[in-house]
């Protein structure tokens, strides 16, 4: 898909956000202390510079929200943002004032509307209730007593005892597929809720995902016994992108499917995965990309696989976070299909490869 | 010189409860029972407030730059915090003579208490959170790069693993397509043999070279056809208890004309009682027959071959010594790896597979036993096999 002229002029608006970000970023921050001097005497020194580094984070999904034609992907980080700072101890209304003065900043400094009136949608959504992120280890999830007994151990820092936990589940005759999907994956998203509302540390969620690769890793051996029909695929993660268990995960459940699958860490350089499309001829290409903020990597790497004459034809799916909550968000990035999920991926490439 | 800091346990309003530590540059003689501000300069009370809320909300504060009044001079320093349970637990340091960073590990190693153990752990959390943080990143990249070469070597095993099998398969199935007509060559050359038909000395000694190497083929084939076999795990052992001593006495037996031909003898010292073990009579004598023709293989003409049968309790082992060429040292360690011939060349020139010692390593092993080789150039080798005892039938 040829980039229309509308996108053109995001993408090209967006560039200059980015150009002129640290401008802005300190001239909001004046703005906000011009505005509430309270906050030189509440927070100090250290304070401001944590205040410029949030203006910077305001300004890169900004940023990025505006290259994508999707305000909800600005809004939706704003009420995480709150959620976060709340559950911090860090009134919301820091957040909200910061946001007014972003707005009196980009109408001084800018001449464009659509960065503005993004940050104004957040804003109204801010003033309405923040919407709950429910637990995803309930009822509905066949295996929930396996997933609650596996988070404990994981946040009792006893890794051994989750992985005897997840083998002996397989080995009792449990799918290695259901593990994935009712187990690992809703325990990560129960991390990233609990880190959200500050029940965990950092570093408790950066062991109990390290944990949890290493216990997928543990599985390989049957994982990839499963007999191939001769489908390939590639995964990979776009450059920067720390958030690569959910990309794992979809190569993993391709690879039970007996798909040959292909997968790239977030390390792999453009040339590289453009060399293996083109050696291998994947019937697909898969791209995660948790964070907003590594949405332009995602449209660069389409773009790339896009130009290059034999790679060009490729399916390409999109996944991850910032997918999930913007539906048309994949066709304005020129991708083929997106998938809520790991599973959800697989029988969409099915249907998509045996369609006529 | 490190400077001693001040120690301070504080209630959630604010008031000093305990001076863990008095430090040179303050005052604390009065502090007990004070609010914290009180100890300060007017100018900082704002501030103080400030990093007081901070530590009753967000449970730490770090580097907070405060002057304190002391008699009527006035000091800048640098307080750092956490709170548990209600109480804060305050270290100030004097920030002109301590630097920037305040070792706190080292801090507390003095303060050692209770309470400021149950706080020492989140300070250290709290104040190293935003370093913390970088090298988590790092920590989870380098983790994700594994992650990713692990699981391309997984892959890469269980294609190996697959090829392998395959292998095995393509193996099986070609020994045995050739052993239908190396038999029928075989057949031939001896019905040729036969002939009424007087067959010239040439001609002889050319179905004798046809003789000869379909015979060393068709041994290529079984050999071929039995490390197959085994390698994809389908020996099955028809195990019985038998005598050791007699199944090697048979095995010299129809070794010893190939031996005296190159004029070798072959002696064997028996095990003063019977040497039972649980095996596969057929499997044990081809592992026999294998040591012995070996020894006879590389053996001098002139010089003889040992075998010996010793028994205990649990154990009979059984050793066949040669007094041959011997085998490198550098070689050593592969003889029992298929394929791997060693430079040493037989004496007679007789051929070999170079699959023999890597089928009797796996029998040898499916028998519970292990088998292993000395050797020294110029002196001989020696090949000892060692099989769990049994007891004798009744």
């Amino acid at each position: 898909m040829t980039p229309t002229f509308e996108s053109a002029r995001r993408v090209a608006l967006s560039r200059e956000l980015h150009a002129r970000a640290e401008k802005l970023a300190l001239a909001t921050v004046a703005l906000h202390y011009e505005r509430v001097p309270a906050l030189a005497v509440r927070y100090g020194l250290a304070g401001r510079e944590r205040c410029l580094e949030d203006a910077r984070y305001h300004l890169s999904y900004l940023q990025q929200a505006v290259a994508a034609d999707s305000r909800v992907l600005f809004t939706s980080y704003v009420q995480w943002g709150r959620s976060m700072l709340e559950s911090r101890g860090v009134p919301v209304f820091d957040l909200t004032m910061n946001l007014r003065c972003l707005i009196e900043v980009l109408e001084r400094e800018t001449a464009t509307q659509a960065a503005v009136s993004t940050v104004h949608e957040a804003l109204l959504a801010l003033a309405g209730p923040i919407p709950e992120t429910p637990t995803m280890l309930e009822d509905g999830n066949p295996h929930a007593p396996l997933a609650r007994e596996y988070l404990r151990l994981l946040l009792s820092w006893e890794r051994r005892g989750a992985s005897q936990l997840i083998l002996e589940a397989v080995a009792a005759g449990a799918p290695i597929r259901d593990m994935y999907m009712h187990v690992f994956q809703p325990t990560q998203y129960e991390l990233g809720r609990l880190w959200q509302l500050n029940e965990i540390s950092i570093a408790q969620e950066h062991y109990c995902t390290a944990a949890t690769q290493m216990i997928m890793s543990q599985l390989y051996p049957q994982l990839f016994a499963e007999p191939k029909f001769g489908r390939t695929m590639i995964v990979s993660c776009v450059s920067g992108e720390l958030h690569e268990l959910g990309a794992r995960m979809v190569a993993d459940l391709f690879e039970l499917d007996g798909w040959d699958t292909v997968y790239f860490g977030a390390n792999t350089p453009t040339s590289a995965l453009l060399t293996a499309i083109n050696q291998r001829q994947p019937v697909l290409l898969a791209i995660s990309a948790t964070l907003t903020v590594h949405l332009d990597r995602v449209r660069e790497l389409i773009n790339a696989v896009r130009a290059d004459s034999h790679a060009a034809s490729t399916t390409i799916m999109v996944g991850g976070n910032c997918f999930n909550r913007d539906p048309g968000l994949h066709l304005r990035l020129g991708a083929d299909a997106h998938s809520v999920d790991a599973s959800a991926a697989v029988a969409l490439a099915n249907m998509l490869v045996e369609a006529p | 010189m490190t400077p001693v800091n001040a120690i301070l346990m504080c209630d959630l309003a604010g008031i000093v409860r305990e001076v863990v530590r008095e430090a040179p540059f303050l005052d604390l003689s009065r502090a007990r029972g004070q609010p914290l501000v009180a100890l300060l300069d007017p100018e900082s009370t704002l501030k103080a407030c400030a990093m007081l809320d901070a530590l009753r909300t967000t449970g730490w504060a770090a580097d907070w730059d405060l002057t304190a009044k002391v008699s009527d001079a006035l000091v800048a320093i640098r307080v750092t915090g956490v709170t548990r349970d209600g109480r804060s637990m305050l270290i100030v340091t004097a920030p002109d003579h301590d630097g920037p960073d305040l070792d706190l590990e080292s801090e507390f190693m003095d303060a050692n208490r209770e309470h400021a153990n149950a706080l020492r752990a989140l300070l250290r959390e709290g104040v190293g959170r935003r370093r913390d943080a970088a090298s988590l990143e790092h920590l989870t990249r380098l983790n994700n790069e594994m992650a990713v070469v692990q699981r391309d070597l997984a892959k890469k095993n269980a294609e190996l693993a697959r090829i392998n099998a395959q292998k095995d398969t393509i193996l099986a199935f070609v020994a045995h397509d050739l052993r239908t007509p190396l038999g029928a060559v075989l057949g031939f050359t001896k019905l040729i043999h036969r002939d009424p038909n007087q067959l010239s000395a040439r001609q002889v000694r050319f179905l004798d070279s046809i003789s000869s190497m379909t015979k060393f083929m068709a041994e290529m084939v079984t050999d071929l056809l039995e490390i197959s076999a085994l390698e994809s795990g389908k020996l099955v052992l028809d195990r019985k208890p038998l005598e050791l001593g007699e199944l090697i006495a048979r095995a010299i037996v129809f070794n010893e004309m190939v031996a005296r031909d190159k004029g070798i003898s072959i002696a064997i010292e028996r095990a003063r009682g019977p040497a039972w073990v649980e095996g596969d009579a057929s499997k044990l004598e081809q592992v026999m027959n294998n040591l012995l023709s070996n020894a006879i293989k590389y053996s001098h003409p002139g010089t003889g071959v040992m075998v010996m049968v010793e028994s205990d309790a649990k154990h009979v082992c059984v050793e066949v010594r040669d007094r041959g060429q011997g085998i490198p040292p550098t070689e050593l360690d592969h003889v029992f790896e298929a394929f791997r011939t060693t430079s040493v060349k037989a004496t007679a020139g007789e051929k070999s597979t170079g699959l023999g010692l890597a089928i009797v390593k796996r029998i040898v092993e499916a028998h519970q036993g292990r088998i292993w080789v000395e050797s020294e150039v110029g002196v001989g080798t020696s090949f000892r096999a060692q099989f769990p005892s049994c007891a004798a039938p009744t």
